[in-house]
């Protein structure tokens, strides 16, 4: 009976000091999990370059913190200028502007950060034309998550 | 013959005095002046040459007229303004991408590239890294997009920086595109 005794109180303390083992161990370990930042944002299909002035909107912008979404004209020149021309080969130079003036290049003409939906404006007027006609061109707008505090990110 | 007769015996007549012109044609030729012309038209003449000439000074040595600006209705014209109307805006989705996850040495990668329903465009894509194009597509139509690409090359375990092109088109004419910055990270 002694030994029984004395076998049930050493088995009761290595489960107890198991479980002290087991809840030590627990406590040391976290629970990780990283969601990237995910964001739609939402680009004019046609300027008009006649003052019609546009806005850009995000119908999904859910950002890690310290991120944000910058969106620049890729293609303007360096008198914030945009190069069109007609199918005879006329051609046009339109001006950008936003808020606070004529657009430079790599200027933001909008900065998104964490569930904002809209930002921004634009407007282009034509500077010089070569008469009456239909004039094209193509805008390229960059769309850029900025990890702010990391520099941005440099086009490879 | 008896008419021609008779003209050319007026004709002797009159050379030989026996036949006198009329008085009254005379006369009137007097009033006429030497030359047949009335004096009134004469004096009528020099009265509208005094005008033309008159007129033609008048408007050579014209004062200059300078406009009184108090008085224009309106505003000093600067140029044209732009003038707000309303125009429908139609809008192309841009998906962000900031990340993608490759496997060193191979061409096959697996992405989640994708033309979003919304659109009413088609996006043909171009991945650019260093300058060269390693992935590009055709036509991409909304509601389809890419789970798989093939790269022209395998790449090196590192983190690269590239960009995604999107050139979007409607009916074989180009709309404003969008390009995106990206990490390429091969693993």
């Amino acid at each position: 009976m002694t030994k029984k005794r004395i076998m049930k109180k050493i088995m009761c303390a290595v489960i107890v000091a198991v479980m002290m083992i087991c809840s030590a161990v627990s406590a040391d370990t976290t629970v990780f999990y990283h969601e990237d930042s995910q964001y739609t944002v939402l680009i004019p299909e046609t300027i008009i370059a006649d003052g019609t002035q546009y806005t850009f909107t995000a119908p999904v912008m859910d950002l890690c913190d310290g991120d944000r979404v910058d969106v620049t004209i890729g293609n303007i020149d360096m008198a914030g200028s945009i190069h069109m021309s007609t199918s005879t080969n006329k051609d046009m130079i339109a001006e950008f502007f936003n808020e606070s003036g004529k657009l430079m290049p790599g200027q933001t003409v909008a900065t998104f950060r964490n569930g904002m939906t809209e930002a921004g404006m634009i407007y282009a007027t034509p500077f010089s034309t070569e008469g009456a006609g239909d004039y094209y061109g193509s805008v390229v707008f960059n769309i850029n998550l900025v990890h702010e505090g990391e520099g941005d990110v440099i086009i490879g | 013959m008896t008419l021609i007769k008779r003209l050319s015996k007026e004709e002797a007549d009159f050379s030989t005095g026996k036949l006198k012109p009329n008085e009254e044609d005379y006369a009137s030729a007097e009033r006429k002046g030497a030359k047949g012309i009335k004096k009134s038209d004469i004096f009528f003449c020099i009265f509208f040459s005094c005008c033309v000439v008159a007129l033609a000074l008048a408007l050579i040595f014209k004062p200059p007229v300078s406009p009184k600006l108090d008085e224009s209705d309106g505003e000093k014209w600067q140029g044209k303004q732009a003038i707000e109307h309303q125009t429908e805006v139609k809008h192309i989705e841009i998906p962000g991408i900031d990340r993608m996850y490759f496997k060193a040495g191979e061409t096959t990668q697996k992405v989640n590239i994708y033309n979003p329903e919304s659109n009413d465009c088609t996006i043909s894509y171009k991945l650019i890294m260093k300058g060269k194009v390693i992935w590009k597509s055709e036509k991409c139509y909304p509601g389809y997009g890419f789970y798989e690409i093939k790269l022209t090359h395998g790449l090196e375990v590192g983190t690269y920086n590239a960009h995604l092109l999107h050139v979007c088109e409607r009916d074989g004419q180009q709309l404003n595109s969008a390009n995106m910055n990206v990490e390429i990270i091969v693993e």
